[in-house]
């Protein structure tokens, strides 16, 4: 027999345990939050007669795994008295068929199954894992089930539900959306029919904004003329190079520009951005729209990241890294008046075979059918398909001087690095031993087991100090560059990213793999330690030796940043894009 | 000096603000609705209602002490690990449960060196940020923990260079009831480091915890606060006075989160000894929940269920809005807690205002006793034993009885001294001055 909640009038409420028998006082917190007696219901039965049906309860009570089923014919019940005397909670265990016939324990599965009201919605509360274990095994069966596990959360559940005044059928819809958030988020808002509550600002800054209505690209606005360009840089923001090359933008006269910003929900690398919006987020209709209005809608100018989508305007992205969806909002961008240039940071667009031509010691170099390669492969085929089957007349821009062998016809915007990156730090070799710093974004893409067994062995031999960075916030990174002497970027790559300009600026000698054809591309020399795999150990030891090469290379690399990095070369590009020059 | 005068605009970071009912809550309340009556505008980062009616708890009553000129900005918190509900886990958790929470910590600490709270990252940097980019922050301050809400701040102070104060409370890097040093050389560390580099201050509830953050990072000691928690004014008025105690009838009461290293077997082992000179009708009332997250031992509850014939009350979680009448039924106050001299306890505060006897079951290094120093109706036993601890409660009845006016004039006036107000405004107003500097 179940209990029916008048709180939610029809909801059957059940308490499962198998290792963790509810205590009293929990049970009377359920039931005093849903108004009756909740059924309590033991998932493994011990098989056998034990005594009368008052000795069963006693055992209940004190031993958490006894319990009795007589037979399958007929049903065993134990009475639990969980307020002194008073009767409060039935224990009914119905077990049919065999099996009951049998001395040994019942999967707590079958037990539940043979156990929950055959129609209705029902409320199934779990007091420990292996009861939890079962109760997920009912509850995808029916959806009309759900189960919580421990008796607060349920109690507050019902409560919950019920003071939103939200239908509990209506709601136990909404908890099987996949969305893990969307069960929580949706509660509290439910009622005015919103899915953002008021104060959200995941969405942008306004209110709520009305579920089921695709982004919809507003037309460019007058009077943002070819003399007064609005630019939107979006969405990758990958080391924070978006929000950089807006602000560089904006340093001409006249020129507002922005940087939008899909930011991953589960990565420590974050960037700020004008318009943030984390990957959980992003897919709502809702947030899209709000993105739409605010960073797209000023806009006369799109900058499109590594062909991303900004708000899938068309709708149906497979999330924010399908290109295909990116490639419908460049259209959408061109039809709605906007001018689109086509940004492309790297692993999108650097086709592994072209590297492993281009780069004797290329990572993919024999490689290419290797699952993390083979995913290279798909992606920048994708991208480059899109490119030039659809975009061949659009301006494309690549981020690193390397890329322009990648990506034919593009012209190179150079990285921005931050104003305080040009801080000083220590004085170079002032330590007891040199320290070399590596920080990797991708492991792979750095060659970081190179790096690791070269300068692990270095560190274990008291040659040098070595710092290995993996997950650090950017923001720390710079602490930890700025107490460096040198940073070994990466070995087999071939570009300068950021990271390494980062270096330079504050007046760290950096190491890397580059090609003669990339550095000449700066039309300077380029204070950066050229190795490769096999020349690691000695050039750097090498280095170490020459002191005076060190300071030299430390002296030059704040100069040479500034003049290509700090902004200036990126905002006239910038500036032929907008119609500036 | 003053060079700006008008108003800060101050983003104060909190993921349990207000309907949250953990003990942090009511030093974020405090300390927002102090700087809006000091003319500020403030905007509350805050995790989602939903996560507080369902997930961990909540006390809607205490949204009503929010000023309504505080602006409340809830960003969704991810459930992840806490999510109760079984209908919506992935198969790895319903069946492998040690497994997924492996690979979800791992998940969670590859973001920020938090578990639980790590996911919430970075959706409150972004709407931090967002909301810097629509109406710039002069102040941002985070408070932990969890300490998640350290890194919006840390963020738009490098990002942006806002002045941030990292309000650690009870220390990220130290288990206060040991003194033991936390994730030593690790992440968190490291992050700690760096935040505490660039941070404007950082506050500490108590001297023993500020001091060992003074010797770890002695170039940064200046940076160091020590901001006292208090009681709050708005929660505790009639309770603040003498009850006149009915022989017949004394109470004794514990109000506080019933923590798992409590000595409660010890209190109630003493108050079933003391019980016979007490009175049949003696009661031993525990306002409070089982643990932090609402979750008692087992055998907690059935320590208490044992002792019920005693006169042993648990009236479970007490909402802080009712905490006066709370302490305004009983005449004697129980102050048991573990932990040593880094372990001062919000809840001490609160005793010491009512001017109550209190009998103190706690180490004699706890730095509880350094906020009852002075108090005149504190009671201590000889020693942690049920028969010593037995006569003192007697003794604190006897107390309670004789209502010494003068005692009692002299414990309010020092409670008065520490009410929470008292203890923020200060440094506050320091803060505030050197960001206008």
């Amino acid at each position: 027999m179940t209990a029916a909640s008048p709180l939610v009038p029809g909801l059957d409420v059940m308490i499962v345990w198998v290792d963790a028998p509810p205590p009293p006082s929990a049970v009377e917190e359920l039931q005093d939050a849903v108004g009756r007696v909740p059924v309590v219901l033991p998932l493994v039965p011990v098989v056998g007669v034990r005594g009368s049906a008052a000795a069963m309860a006693r055992r209940t009570r004190q031993r958490s795994r006894a319990f009795v089923v007589r037979s399958s014919r007929k049903v065993a019940k134990g009475l639990v008295s969980v307020r002194g005397g008073t009767r409060v909670a039935r224990v009914v265990v119905r077990m049919g068929g065999t099996a009951t016939r049998r001395t040994g324990t019942h999967a707590p599965v079958t037990v539940l199954r043979a156990n929950v009201p055959a129609e209705g919605p029902v409320l199934i509360v779990a007091t420990d894992t292996r009861a939890a274990s079962a109760l997920w095994e009912v509850t995808h069966d029916e959806p009309r089930v759900v189960g919580v596990m421990g008796i607060p959360a349920a109690a507050r559940l019902v409560q919950t539900v019920a003071a939103a005044g939200v239908p509990w059928e209506e709601w136990v819809d909404v908890a099987g959306d996949a969305d893990p958030d969307h069960v929580y988020t949706a509660l509290p808002s439910l009622v005015d029919g919103t899915i953002l509550a008021p104060h959200d600002l995941r969405a942008g800054s306004g209110g709520p904004v009305a579920l089921g209505a695709p982004p919809k690209l507003p037309k460019t606005r007058t009077p943002r003329t070819r003399t007064q360009p609005s630019l939107l840089v979006g969405p990758s923001n990958y080391a924070g190079m978006g929000a950089a090359w807006a602000r560089a933008a904006g340093t001409h006269p006249g020129v507002q520009a922005t940087n939008m910003h899909v930011v991953k929900a589960e990565t420590p690398y974050a960037f700020a951005a004008d318009h943030p919006v984390t990957t959980v987020e992003w897919p709502l209709d809702a947030v899209r729209r709000r993105l739409a209005e605010e960073a797209v809608g000023p806009a006369t100018h799109v900058l499109l990241e590594s062909m991303r989508p900004i708000v899938d305007a068309a709708g149906g992205a497979n999330g924010g890294w399908d290109f295909e969806a990116g490639a419908r909002d460049v259209e959408a961008l061109l039809a709605s008046g906007r001018t689109v240039g086509l940004l492309f940071h790297g692993s999108e667009s650097r086709r592994p075979a072209r590297h492993a031509e281009l780069y004797p010691h290329s990572p993919f170099a024999g490689a290419l059918d290797k699952p993390a390669v083979a995913s290279l492969v798909k992606a920048t085929d994708t991208v480059h398909g899109l490119l030039e089957s659809r975009f061949g007349d659009l301006p494309r821009f690549v981020s690193t001087p390397d890329m322009l062998d990648f990506v034919p016809g593009a012209t190179w915007l150079p990285n921005v690095v931050r104003h305080d990156a040009f801080d000083p730090g220590t004085p170079l070799l002032s330590g007891r031993l040199p320290v070399v710093l590596h920080a990797p974004s991708s492991a792979l893409m750095k060659g970081s087991d190179v790096v690791d067994d070269v300068l692990g062995a270095l560190h274990k031999d008291g040659v040098i100090e070595y710092r290995r960075l993996k997950d650090v916030p950017p923001s720390v990174v710079a602490d930890h560059v700025r107490a460096a002497d040198l940073v070994v970027d990466q070995v087999h790559l071939g570009n300068i990213g950021v990271l390494a300009l980062e270096a330079m600026a504050c007046g760290r000698v950096v190491l890397g793999h580059a090609i003669a054809s990339v550095l000449a591309r700066y039309e300077e020399e380029v204070p950066l330690v050229v190795i490769d795999p096999t020349t690691l150990r000695d050039r750097l030891l090498a280095l170490l030796a020459d002191t005076d090469e060190v300071h030299a290379l430390g002296k030059a690399g704040p100069e040479f940043v500034r003049r290509h990095h700090d902004g200036r070369r990126s905002a006239d590009v910038l500036a032929g894009f907008l119609g500036l020059s | 000096m003053t060079t700006t005068p008008g108003p800060l605009n101050i983003l104060y970071v909190a993921w349990g603000f207000a309907p949250h009912r953990g003990p942090g809550t009511y030093r974020a309340l405090a300390t927002v609705n102090a700087l809006v009556s000091e003319g500020h505008r403030v905007t509350v980062l805050t995790a989602d209602l939903a996560n507080f009616d369902v997930v961990t708890g909540a006390d809607r009553s205490l949204m009503d002490a929010i000023d309504p000129a505080v602006n409340v900005v809830r960003v969704g918190f991810p459930v992840g690990r806490r999510d109760p509900i079984v209908s919506r886990w992935d198969k790895d958790r319903a069946h492998t449960p040690p497994a997924w929470r492996d690979r979800m910590t791992a998940r969670e600490l590859a973001v920020f060196p938090e578990a639980v709270y790590a996911l919430w990252k970075q959706r409150a940097d972004a709407a931090a940020y967002r909301m810097h980019r629509q109406d710039p922050f002069d102040l941002v301050i985070g408070t932990g923990n969890p300490y998640v809400d350290f890194s919006p701040a840390f963020h738009l102070g490098v990002e942006f260079g806002v002045p941030f104060i990292l309000d650690d409370r009870d220390s990220w890097l130290l288990d206060v009831y040991t003194g033991e040093q936390l994730d030593a050389d690790g992440p968190s560390e490291a992050l700690w480091e760096s935040m505490q580099r660039r941070c404007l201050e950082a506050w500490f509830v108590n001297e023993p915890i500020a001091d060992w953050y003074r010797k770890r990072f002695p170039d940064l000691a200046h940076k160091v606060r020590v901001v006292e928690n208090g009681w709050d004014g708005a929660y505790l008025t009639e309770a603040r006075g003498q009850k006149v105690a009915d022989p017949a009838a004394p109470v004794f009461g514990f109000v506080g989160t019933m923590s798992k290293g409590m000595p409660l077997e010890l209190v109630l082992d003493a108050w079933r000894i003391a019980r016979p000179r007490l009175g049949p009708n003696a009661e031993l009332r525990f306002y409070g929940q089982l643990g932090h997250a609402g979750f008692g031992e087992m055998s907690q509850v059935s320590l208490l269920d044992r002792n019920k014939p005693y006169g042993v009350k648990h009236l479970g979680r007490w909402p802080k809005t009712e905490i006066d009448h709370a302490y305004g039924q009983l005449d004697v106050l129980i102050f048991a807690k573990e932990g040593g001299s880094m372990v001062t306890s919000a809840k001490i505060y609160e005793y010491v205002a009512t001017g109550r006897p209190i009998v103190t079951v706690a180490d004699s290094s706890v730095d509880s006793w350094r906020v009852m120093r002075g108090y005149p109706r504190t009671h201590q036993p000889r020693s942690m034993t049920p028969k010593d601890l037995a006569e003192t409660f007697v003794a604190a009845w006897q107390d309670a009885r004789e209502a010494d006016p003068g005692k009692i004039a002299q414990a309010l006036e020092i409670g008065e001294r520490l009410e929470r107000r008292n203890q923020l405004l200060p440094a506050l107003r320091a803060v505030v001055e050197a960001v206008r500097a």
